[in-house]
């Protein structure tokens, strides 16, 4: 890791850590958000990022975990257990999914990814005796105060967020994280040079599922009501891709970056603009991409400021990093 | 002895087109065979059934006595069967260490990014790309592309490597540089299967040489018979070449 790295990540954890001391239940429920936000964007950088297959199944992942763990708590299983289940449901899934729909390529399985959204929720909508329908379903909560709760759910979040990270992280610098880049490159070619590339593609579906079914089962209990519109939102698939390509494609930080970021801007566009605050938002992020290609966590001031100098000069600095 | 490679009446077909016909022969360890043949015969498809890219329509291949007709390329790689392709197939994206280090790791099994790298590093020094070793693959011209496939297919500590044009493309020096390598390589024990145009090259490198024609095996032989072919020499020399080099070995 870099300096500059290490420093973030320093920044980082100073500002999670004070930030249930310093805000009140806003701040607390913004960073529980973002963090929320984050995990997906990290699960969908293992499938999306790394492998290159623009998949839209995160929010059909999200869903899944978001019931799996509801439907866990009503039927009286302790809440860290139901969450891991919900992880491990979706884990499962994810691979079944994964050995079919990974077999295409391109917009074949951005499309089929997308499907999967749609038919979980028309199958959480329809089967009422164990979903609740369309009505939704109440998840149990401890009773305690808002502040403890709202504290609880935070620090849960950040737990998952920080696991997510790492395993990221370590994938990242490892085998399965280079073939996976190999893949996204190209795919015939990684083949013949030995990936094994049902699997490989196969296991970043899978860490992509687990990841963000996490998010949604502690979003359940965090709000305590979930419905099929709700918790099978494509909005979800779409700022996962949007924020870890604002904040840079395959890359460790990126996802976290972007997370941040996009949360950021959302709030500043909501809080000045609140009548038009979608489209200052889309706006924003359209000019983020445009000025920053290939993410946020490429940005190096010596590199701009070196741009800026040689304005007028080669265009070849214009195709580094 | 078992034969390193071996094929018996392997046909190929894409709909109605038979790509390949009912071909069979054997390569034996430490060999270098020259696959020739006018263009559409089928070669680069035979090469394409052997590295796993297709499978046979019938018929079967042996590596080392044990069938491997249908198996997954990356498979085949990892058991030593390595190819480069005539349209070069690199990451573009990454440098050419880890273009080169991909290969170590996972065909050739190496334990590890270090080792993974440090082997891919002396293919690098081998093949001469060491100084390039940090630049973007798109980067590089043409004939040190080519140069990079070879490093690659070098990487996965092949037993058979199949050479699909190395050549093509290349002027007359780089073509020189090439075949210094080719030789280097066939040095180390490994044998090699090179599909070539220029028949200069095949003549001079290869103890062998396979003709295919309409997916057919004309002829298999030592080069200076397979010339004298008379239907090698209708399918694909030209009875002027013929001529022309049986005069100048006359």
């Amino acid at each position: 890791m870099t300096r500059r790295n290490l420093m973030l990540l320093a920044v980082a954890v100073a500002v999670l850590g004070a930030a249930p001391f310093i805000g009140g239940n806003y701040v607390l429920r913004i960073g529980t958000i973002t963090l929320m936000y984050a995990v997906v964007a990290i699960s969908w950088n293992f499938i999306g990022g790394l492998a290159g297959y623009p998949s839209f199944a995160t929010a059909a992942f999200f869903g899944l975990g978001a019931y799996a763990g509801a439907i866990a708590r009503t039927a009286g299983v302790p809440e860290t257990l139901a969450w891991l289940l919900a992880m491990l449901a979706a884990g499962a899934f994810s691979l079944a999914l994964g050995f079919v729909i990974l077999r295409l390529r391109g917009h074949a399985f951005a499309i089929a990814s997308l499907v999967v959204i749609e038919v979980l929720r028309e199958i959480v909508t329809s089967w009422d005796s164990v979903t609740g329908g369309g009505a939704g379903i109440s998840v149990p909560f401890a009773a305690a105060t808002p502040e403890a709760i709202a504290t609880y759910y935070y620090w849960s979040m950040c737990g998952l967020a920080a696991l997510a990270f790492a395993v990221l992280y370590h994938v990242a610098r490892s085998p399965l994280g280079f073939g996976l880049r190999c893949i996204r490159q190209n795919e015939d070619a990684a083949n013949m040079v030995g990936i094994n590339t049902t699997l490989f593609k196969t296991a970043a579906f899978v860490l992509s599922g687990v990841f963000a079914a996490g998010a949604g089962a502690i979003y359940a209990s965090w709000t305590s009501y979930i419905d099929p519109a709700d918790a099978f939102d494509i909005v979800i698939s779409i700022k996962a891709i949007v924020m870890v390509l604002l904040g840079g494609a395959g890359t460790v930080l990126g996802p976290v970056l972007g997370a941040a970021a996009f949360m950021a801007l959302d709030e500043f566009a909501w809080s000045n603009f609140l009548e038009v605050h979608t489209g200052i938002l889309g706006v924003l992020v359209v000019l983020l991409v445009l000025f920053l290609p290939t993410g946020i966590s490429s940005f190096s001031l010596p590199d701009v400021l070196r741009r800026m100098r040689h304005k007028h000069g080669s265009p070849a600095g214009a195709s580094g990093r | 002895m078992v034969p390193l490679l071996e094929l018996r009446d392997v046909s190929c077909t894409f709909g109605g087109v038979r790509a390949v016909r009912g071909v069979s022969f054997r390569l034996k360890q430490g060999e270098i065979v020259g696959l020739i043949g006018p263009n559409g015969a089928g070669k680069t498809t035979l090469v394409n059934l052997i590295s796993g890219v297709y499978a046979p329509a019938s018929g079967q291949i042996l590596h080392r006595g044990e069938r491997v007709d249908g198996m997954k390329p990356f498979r085949l790689a990892a058991r030593g069967i390595a190819r480069t392709f005539q349209i070069v197939q690199p990451f573009p994206a990454m440098t050419v260490l880890e273009n080169v280090m991909a290969a170590s790791l996972f065909a050739a099994r190496r334990k590890g990014m270090a080792a993974a790298r440090a082997a891919a590093m002396e293919q690098l020094e081998f093949t001469g790309l060491a100084p390039l070793a940090h630049r973007p693959a798109m980067e590089l011209t043409l004939a040190n592309r080519k140069r990079l496939e070879l490093a690659k297919s070098l990487a996965m500590e092949p037993q058979l490597l199949m050479l699909d044009e190395v050549n093509a493309g290349l002027n007359s020096a780089e073509v020189e540089q090439a075949l210094e390598l080719i030789r280097a390589i066939a040095a180390r024990g490994v044998t090699i299967v090179i599909i070539e145009h220029l028949l200069k090259v095949v003549m001079t490198l290869c103890q062998r040489v396979v003709v295919l024609h309409h997916g057919e095996l004309i002829a298999d032989g030592a080069p200076r018979d397979v010339v004298e072919d008379e239907r090698v020499v209708s399918a694909y020399l030209g009875a002027r070449y013929a001529e022309r080099y049986r005069r100048r070995h006359a």
